[in-house]
């Protein structure tokens, strides 16, 4: 019966690597062809994860429970490791691609991760005993910064840092931040100063410090790069009252609601709602935004969906008849081709307008100019808030790391201004 | 917020059920022997149950005097902490019988006890002859602290292996407070996450009335493996009473007959999901059933309305049907015992003698009136007597007077036009 | 219509969820006259307010703390009452102070002094050695606070030792246990004193709540007669000036009597339960236009009094001022008498005779409810798991409900002397308590499908008068502590009381600012029949508004929000709420907003002087562009083909295997045409492209940042400038700085080839079992095929 196909032991432990490349190879091929990355790409991932098989052909001495538990153990080699050694070779390569972009595509279910061993062939499921299939299988969504956690354990490993580039290229982040943020250009120039300035560049590499109650967030490159961004936003609406006015502040938060999205915000929207621990503001959706998840839960969630392993022909008849009481309104009509949603830089080009039509007739009148200055620090403190949620569910962090990584970059700042003056 | 329509177990939610249900066993025993009820539930011989009560105080008007005394006699050094002779005591008395109870599942021998009910969630009890004397000897806080602490002796073993949070759950709910589970809204898995979602969605559209987007929500959510239709059925129902009437009857036919089961109920562990609205047995009707039967009989009464008096008698009217699919129902077990199912058979009978006996033309005559008349006083008498089954079962009201002054206004609507003839 | 009680089971009565009907009855003599409805289903269609369309109107309104500042109220400075709709949760964690408590409560030392229970009250009939003080009896609350030196505090705090897990494991701690004995902090009853009896007027509607740092200060204010007349919004004009209580041990709930309507008056006292004791306040009178309260307490019945354990539960007697009935956490309960009046500190006293107990060791939540059923001399008792009917009259008790599989019991409410409500985890049930009949009877229940497993649901419920269809409504609102959302469901009972219907389905709202826990809800307005809140003038013809007011214990804030089935506007219309005129919310912004500090001097300077340069750059224009890029060539292909050599000859993981172009040769800035630049830059890579050098090309770099392949840099900086065209003086200047640093940023040169003999070196590197499986890599060696991933 299914007992007796499961392997054990040492086999298990071979066949399981063979599942992992296995994935690793077709998640690549999905980046590469979908997602245009170069096609040098698979190589490095490809000696990345050679690098990985080497530290455990040293390790490996016959006896498979040492072995084990670097693979099973601590540092487990999970659906996680993938898309870390993804991650590093697209920061050897110098991609703009970053955590927050491979932590879209997977919680969007764009990235098979969720249901990663349905890529499997079904002799190695049935093979593959369920302690290896449940590595495989990505349950939830990292958070607490667990991906961050995953690349330092594997740099650590394959010593990347020694053998590749671990220099993570900074400037195409902050463009993107600033664009998503829907903030003026002079923020992306000021961020880049503020770094080199404040900072030097070996402080932006992918380290290899791993403890397991790791505390020094700021030590994770992207998360620095990302409190520079939040600092820099604070301090520069602080520091100048002119340009930056209430009405200013207060239009970079107000979020469009009635503006047609692209695909690109409808997998932020979708990644947002999963990496959420309670959405507790459904009840505020309109129908816009109801219908555009259930258009995503229908696009990506349902062929993601493991069909149960032993349902009986009788039970799939009576489903297909309940389907065909409940008809899905795309089997019943075809979708009017209509309006194709518009591009990411279209919508991004009306949110700019939105924002500025909405600056435009909120200084306007003028009697609203004497506003006291506490509520603009308020209004200030509010942004930052807003910042530091989204990009805390964007990075898959808990706001209290993204809170540690800002004030150590801030006191980071304030000593080294110091030593200048 | 809502209810979702899966089985939702993990690992540690199943560890921590085990350990309260492990708890409630010990302290049950604990508190029956305190009252000197041996395990076979006969009382233990120097003390039986019936006098228990009394002499329990006396034993622990001695005990303390023997404590006093080896006070004064020991002054401060004589340590004379209750646990010290309980736990000699326990020690003998426990020694068998503790073994054998870890092996078993603790939730069986828990539910050994109580009887799972599948008509309601609750076991509802009406009958006078069940009461019982107000028992009026207060509960102790040292007799309660003993039976705790040796009942918290018994689990070492199984409270040193169980996980940090179910720790803290055991800690809270062995103090009385109560534990509200991590898991509702934590970082789910994706998938549960977001049939979570979809579920409050759901809700909240029908709630709302806005149907398509309810509608959307359901289609979607059954299509998902894990998701068990048999929890939504009621709101698949009430959104196609919504948009499409007819195929509201046509989905509750299907889950009738995909879900009907002639099986006696399993109060078995395995079954976590409650029967009430999910299932049926041998000796339970399902709701959907009794919902399919009841919303067929107004849709039949409704058409009649629309199609007003004209549509003449033989034409093969819905309510015949209906009668037809309910006298094939009541054959087998689970109908046949249902005082419910015989009370809407009745009602069938009821109404389509209301409906003839309207429609009888008047200046029908010899034996065509005859046979129009005594087919109504057919139904009339067909109704009159499920509705005497119905009583028999003797759980069922209904308005008996109501239902038999209506019978009555058919037959005269028939004899006052015999009068008239004759 | 309303004669007769709609048929269904006995001892189930009419079992009713969403789409799911029972127990209709056909109204054959429909004929005579028309109007009258073919069916009477067990749904109530023409419910008093249209629950899908129930809503919270805009009318809403934030009270703020109703507690005077005087009483050492707890520094909570939550920020400012402006537009808070859209205010995340854990802005309201960020204040420091209540940080500094986080971090001091959960250092994991174990705590040095020993564990003294705070209200540590020796019990008189059991006699206890020395030692067997220190144990913790059924104490419910576990004090969370260990003593800690301050000096300690401040410089651990200042260190900036993570806050990570302190405040997750604290968060672990509140938020997985809670004590379910804390029943309503807050509460709205009518109250008549004997002088409002003596001359004769209506009654005063009481608002009781709690407040202080461990909600020891009971606090009591009267709301004003003609508020209730023109139903508007609750202002701080409409409530007297409160009157306070401090009872010195931690209230767990707040009870009004609701006397049954034969005795024609309502009671003047108020049950409140603490830690340790019951205590009852008499409101003596209350100044008809000051609204002044003259209140006296009778002295506190101690628990130890009655017997070990604290109590859980109180209700007075519905049809006598004098008696009410006490039940304890472990389910021992008794009646007990007040005297008429407190005078001379009156004692409480319990009447032995009627006790008795129903304590169960499997029972072992500390949840109980005891309330009065259908006569004087009959109770309900309920835990988690059962329900009992006690007559002590006939001296007998009987389980009536035993919950112990399905479902768990969640609260219970008397609604009038014929009906009460339970809820349980899975339905509603309406429970006929009438006089005369053998037991309670389950008349209709409504399977609300909230989630079991939340231990922390209440209810609301409230009767109003239905005028025109001369039957009552009763509204059920479901809270719980763990989301801000309410669930609204109706039943309508006829005047006669048998025909009992509920409605089709029901309403979920969600309290505008999002505050999870510890919420408590009650309906505003006297429980009366006869007022039902009648239209508010501007909201329009025949709006049934019902008033709800919203405790958040927390923050100890009210929020007065109205119920309104009137079509809504902007279906997402956030409900903007008007300033707290009422409370004194103090905005003390410059220090408890850790970001409010400015940044150092020097960037501040820096970035003044940066913003200059870009706004009105100078430009020398002695090279032209062409030049600037033809020189930085010719520097650059030398580095190049000496990189090319480095490259061949050593083929070890040398650092520079993808060089970026700006570390090869200092790069040239000043130049301003892109279109010289990209061109320049195709040249070079196709230059190189020969010797298989290649480059990461600009249209799969553009496809990674604005998600569209861009042809070349002239198109990807006239995309980009549209967005920022607007907001920036000098855009183009500007964008274009922007773009050349992006593309110095991500143009590198690479070997393809140098990848692959770096695989083929790991690969031997490898032993057998690994290098097989590394070998196998690239091929498709299974034989079927599997599917392909997602696209
Ligand atoms: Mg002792």
């Amino acid at each position: 019966s299914d007992r007796s196909k499961k392997v054990y032991g040492y086999e298990a432990h071979v066949l399981f690597l063979k599942a992992f490349q296995y994935i690793l190879k077709r998640q690549v091929d999905f980046l590469v062809q979908h997602l245009d990355f170069p096609n040098e790409f698979e190589n490095v991932v490809k000696i990345i994860w050679g690098m990985y098989l080497k530290l455990l052909s040293e390790q490996d001495d016959g006896n498979s429970n040492e072995l084990e538990s670097t693979v099973r153990g601590h540092f487990k080699l999970n659906s996680l490791a993938s898309l870390a050694m993804m991650y590093m070779a697209s920061v050897h390569m110098g991609l703009p691609v970053y955590i927050r972009d491979f932590i879209r595509w997977l919680s969007s279910a764009k990235v098979s991760f969720f249901n990663a061993t349905e890529l499997l062939p079904e002799t190695w499921r049935e093979k593959l005993p369920n302690y290896y299939l449940a590595l495989l299988e990505g349950g939830k969504v990292p958070h607490d910064g667990q991906l961050f956690q995953k690349i330092s354990q594997l740099c650590s490993m394959t010593d990347f840092t020694a053998r590749l580039n671990c220099q993570l290229t900074y400037e195409p982040l902050i463009f993107k931040l600033v664009t998503h943020m829907v903030l003026p250009p002079e923020f992306y120039m000021f961020t880049l100063e503020l770094i080199q300035t404040m900072d030097e560049d070996e402080n932006f590499r992918l380290s290899g410090n791993y403890k397991r109650k790791f505390r020094k967030y700021y030590l994770w490159a992207e998360l620095r790069v990302v409190a520079y961004f939040v600092l820099t936003v604070r301090w520069v609406l602080l520091c100048d009252l002119k340009s930056y006015p209430l009405p200013w502040i207060q239009a970079v938060m107000k979020f469009p609601r009635e503006l047609e999205s692209s695909e690109e915000t409808k997998d932020v929207h979708a990644a947002y709602l999963s990496a959420q621990a309670d959405t507790k503001d459904i009840t505020e959706w309109d129908t816009t935004r109801t219908s555009a998840y259930l258009e995503w839960v229908e696009k990506r969630l349902l062929p993601m969906q493991k069909n149960e392993m032993n349902t009986k022909i009788d039970h799939k008849i009576a489903m297909r008849k309940l389907h065909k009481i409940f008809p899905m309104d795309s089997e019943t009509y075809r979708l009017e081709p209509g309006n194709r949603s518009p591009s990411y830089i279209e919508e991004l080009q009306e949110k700019y307008n939105y924002f500025h039509t909405s600056v435009e007739n909120s200084c306007a009148n003028p009697n609203s100019f004497q506003e006291d200055p506490n509520e603009r620090i308020l209004c200030i403190h509010k942004l930052e808030q807003t910042l530091i949620h989204q990009l805390s569910l964007e990075y898959g962090c808990s706001i209290e790391q993204l809170r540690v990584t800002i004030d150590h970059v801030e006191n980071n700042c304030r000593m080294r201004s110091e030593e200048f003056d | 917020m809502f209810d979702i329509p899966i089985g939702l177990t993990s690992k540690r939610i199943r560890a921590a059920e085990k350990l309260r249900y492990e708890y409630c066993n010990n302290l049950y025993r604990r508190y029956r022997q305190s009252q000197g009820i041996m395990d076979n539930g006969l009382p233990t011989p120097e003390n039986s149950a019936t006098e228990a009560s009394e002499t329990e105080e006396g034993s622990q008007k001695k005990r303390k005097r023997l404590r006093r005394r080896w006070k004064t006699i020991m002054g401060e050094s004589y340590s004379d902490c209750d646990s010290d002779d309980d736990d000699l005591e326990e020690l003998i008395q426990t020694g068998d019988d503790d073994v054998e109870h870890k092996e078993e599942d603790q939730e069986r021998i828990f539910f050994k006890r109580y009887h799972k009910p599948q008509h309601t969630f609750e076991n509802w009890q009406t009958d006078a002859s069940k009461r019982a004397p107000i028992r009026r000897n207060k509960i102790s806080f040292s007799k309660l602290n003993r039976i705790q602490k040796r009942s918290k002796n018994n689990m070492e073993k199984s409270f040193a292996f169980a996980s940090h949070k179910n720790k803290v759950f055991f800690n809270s709910i062995s103090q009385g407070l109560e534990y509200i589970d991590p898991e509702l809204g934590d970082t789910e898995t994706f998938n549960i996450k977001h049939i979570r979602l979809l579920t409050n969605l759901l809700q909240l559209h029908v709630s709302r009335h806005n149907w398509t987007l309810a509608y959307k929500c359901f289609a979607l959510l059954i299509r998902i493996p894990k998701v068990d239709i048999r929890n939504l059925w009621g709101i698949g129902d009430r959104i196609l009473a919504e948009r499409e009437p007819v195929k509201s009857l046509e989905f509750l036919e299907w889950m009738n007959s995909v879900y009907s089961s002639r099986m006696k109920f399993s109060e078995d562990i395995n079954y976590q999901r409650p029967p009430v609205f999910t299932k049926g047995s041998r000796d339970h009707v399902p709701k959907y059933t009794v919902t399919f039967l009841w919303i067929s009989l107004i849709s039949c009464t409704r058409e009649m309305e629309e199609s007003g008096g004209n549509d003449n008698l033989n034409e093969g009217d819905a309510l015949l049907d209906l009668i037809e699919r309910i006298s094939e129902l009541i054959l087998s077990p689970p109908f046949m015992e249902d005082s419910e199912i015989w009370f809407i058979y009745a009602l069938c009978h009821m109404i389509k003698a209301d409906k003839l006996s309207s429609q009888f033309n008047q200046n029908l005559v010899g034996s065509a009136r005859d046979i129009a008349s005594n087919q109504v006083f057919q139904h009339i008498q067909n109704s009159k007597t499920f509705l005497q089954t119905c009583a028999s079962k003797g759980d069922f009201h209904f308005p008996k007077r109501y239902i038999e002054r209506q019978l009555e206004s058919f037959e005269k609507r028939i004899q006052q036009l015999d009068i008239i003839q004759s | 219509m309303n004669e007769f009680s709609l048929p269904g089971k006995l001892s189930v009565g009419a079992q009713l969820g969403l789409g799911v009907s029972t127990g209709g009855m056909h109204m054959s003599s429909r004929q005579n006259h028309k109007e009258q409805p073919l069916w009477v289903e067990p749904f109530d269609d023409r419910f008093i307010c249209d629950l899908s369309k129930l809503h919270i109107s805009q009318k809403g309104r934030v009270l703020g703390q109703l507690r005077p500042e005087s009483l050492g109220d707890d520094t909570d400075h939550s920020q400012g009452l402006g537009d808070i709709e859209d205010d995340y949760s854990t802005i309201d964690e960020e204040d420091n102070e209540r940080w500094r408590n986080l971090l001091l409560m959960n250092l994991n030392w174990d705590p040095i002094a020993p564990e003294i229970p705070v209200n540590f009250q020796p019990t008189k009939d059991v006699e206890y050695d020395s030692n067997r003080m220190y144990d913790v009896r059924g104490v419910t609350e576990k004090s969370t606070s260990d003593y800690l030196p301050t000096n300690l505090i401040s410089d651990l705090s200042e260190s900036g030792l993570s806050r990570t897990n302190a405040i997750k494991r604290l968060q672990e701690r509140q938020e997985t246990t809670f004590d379910p004995t804390v029943g309503n902090l807050f509460a709205i009853g009518s109250i008549q004193t004997p002088s409002d009896l003596r001359n004769g007027n209506e009654q005063h509607h009481v608002l009781a709540y709690c407040s202080g740092r461990t909600n020891s200060f009971l606090t009591l204010a009267v709301l004003k007669k003609e508020y209730d007349a023109k139903a508007a919004i609750l202002k701080d004009t409409d409530i007297g000036d409160p009157i306070t209580f401090d009872f010195k041990a931690t209230i767990k709930s707040i009870k009004f009597p609701t006397l049954s309507p034969l005795l024609g008056r309502n009671s003047d006292c108020i049950g409140i339960i603490t830690e340790n004791a019951l205590h009852v306040v008499r409101i003596d009178s209350i100044n008809a236009h000051s609204l002044e309260i003259y209140a006296s307490t009778a002295e506190a019945l101690a628990f130890s009094e009655f017997g070990d354990f604290p109590f859980a539960d109180m209700a007075f007697n519905p049809w006598d001022l004098q008696q009410f009935a006490i039940v304890d956490i472990r389910g021992n309960f008794s009646l007990g008498r007040i005297q008429k009046n407190f005078k001379h500190g009156s004692k409480i006293r319990l009447l032995k005779e009627f006790s008795g107990s129903f304590f169960d060791p499997e029972e072992l939540s500390n949840w109980k409810r005891i309330e009065w059923s259908s006569s004087h001399g009959r109770l309900l008792v309920m835990d988690r798991s059962k329900m009992l009917e006690v007559d002590f009259e006939q001296d007998w008790q009987l389980e009536v409900i035993q919950a112990k599989s399905w479902s768990t019991l969640r609260d219970y409410k008397r609604l009038d002397d014929d009906f009460g409500v339970l809820l349980t985890s899975s339905e509603i049930i309406l429970i006929r308590t009438a006089e005369g009949a053998d037991h309670i009877a389950r008349e209709i229940s409504w399977k609300h499908d909230l989630d079991p497993r939340d231990p922390t649901l209440r209810m609301a419920i409230k009767k109003l008068r239905h005028e025109d269809e001369n039957k009552n409504a009763i509204i059920l609102c479901i809270f719980s502590r763990l989301h801000g959302q309410i669930y609204v469901h109706g039943f309508s009972i006829s005047e006669n009381g048998f025909l009992i219907r509920s409605t089709r389905d029901s309403s979920i709202l969600n309290v505008p600012m999002g505050l999870k826990r510890s919420l408590d809800i009650c309906f505003m307005g006297s429980d009366e029949v006869s007022d039902d809140y009648r239209t508010d003038g501007k909201e329009g013809q025949g709006s049934k508004n019902l008033h709800i007011l919203v405790h958040h214990n927390d923050s100890g804030r009210f929020f007065h929000l109205i119920l309104s089935d009137l079509k809504q506007g902007a279906s997402n219309e956030q409900v903007s709420f008007e300033g707290a005129r009422f409370a004194k919310e103090k905005l003390r912004v410059a220090e408890t907003i850790p970001s409010a500090n400015p940044p150092p001097e020097k960037v501040s300077k820096h970035i003044k002087c940066l913003l200059h340069r870009l706004l009105n750059p100078k430009r020398d224009l002695q090279t032209s562009d062409a030049e600037i890029l033809q020189n930085y060539g010719y520097k650059l292909s030398e580095e190049i083909n000496n990189l090319i050599e480095t490259w061949s000859d050593n083929s070890d993981y040398s650092k520079n295997l993808q060089p970026l172009l700006k570390d090869l040769v200092e790069i040239p800035n000043e130049f301003e045409n892109l279109e010289e630049f990209s061109s320049f830059l195709e040249q070079l890579f196709d230059h190189y492209g020969e010797q298989s050098i290649s480059c990461t090309r600009f249209p799969t770099l553009s496809n990674m940042i604005l998600h569209e392949t861009v042809e070349n840099l002239e198109i990807f900086h006239s995309k980009v400038l549209q967005c920022w065209g607007l907001t920036t003086s000098n855009a183009e200047a500007v964008t274009k700085e922007v773009i050349k640093s992006l593309v110095w940023s991500l143009t590198r040169l690479c070997k393809p080839t140098k990848y692959e003999e770096m695989s083929t070196k790991i690969s031997e590197s490898l032993i057998e079992p690994y290098s097989e499986i590394f070998d196998c890599w690239g091929g498709d060696h299974v034989s079927e095929s599997s599917p392909t991933s997602s696209s």
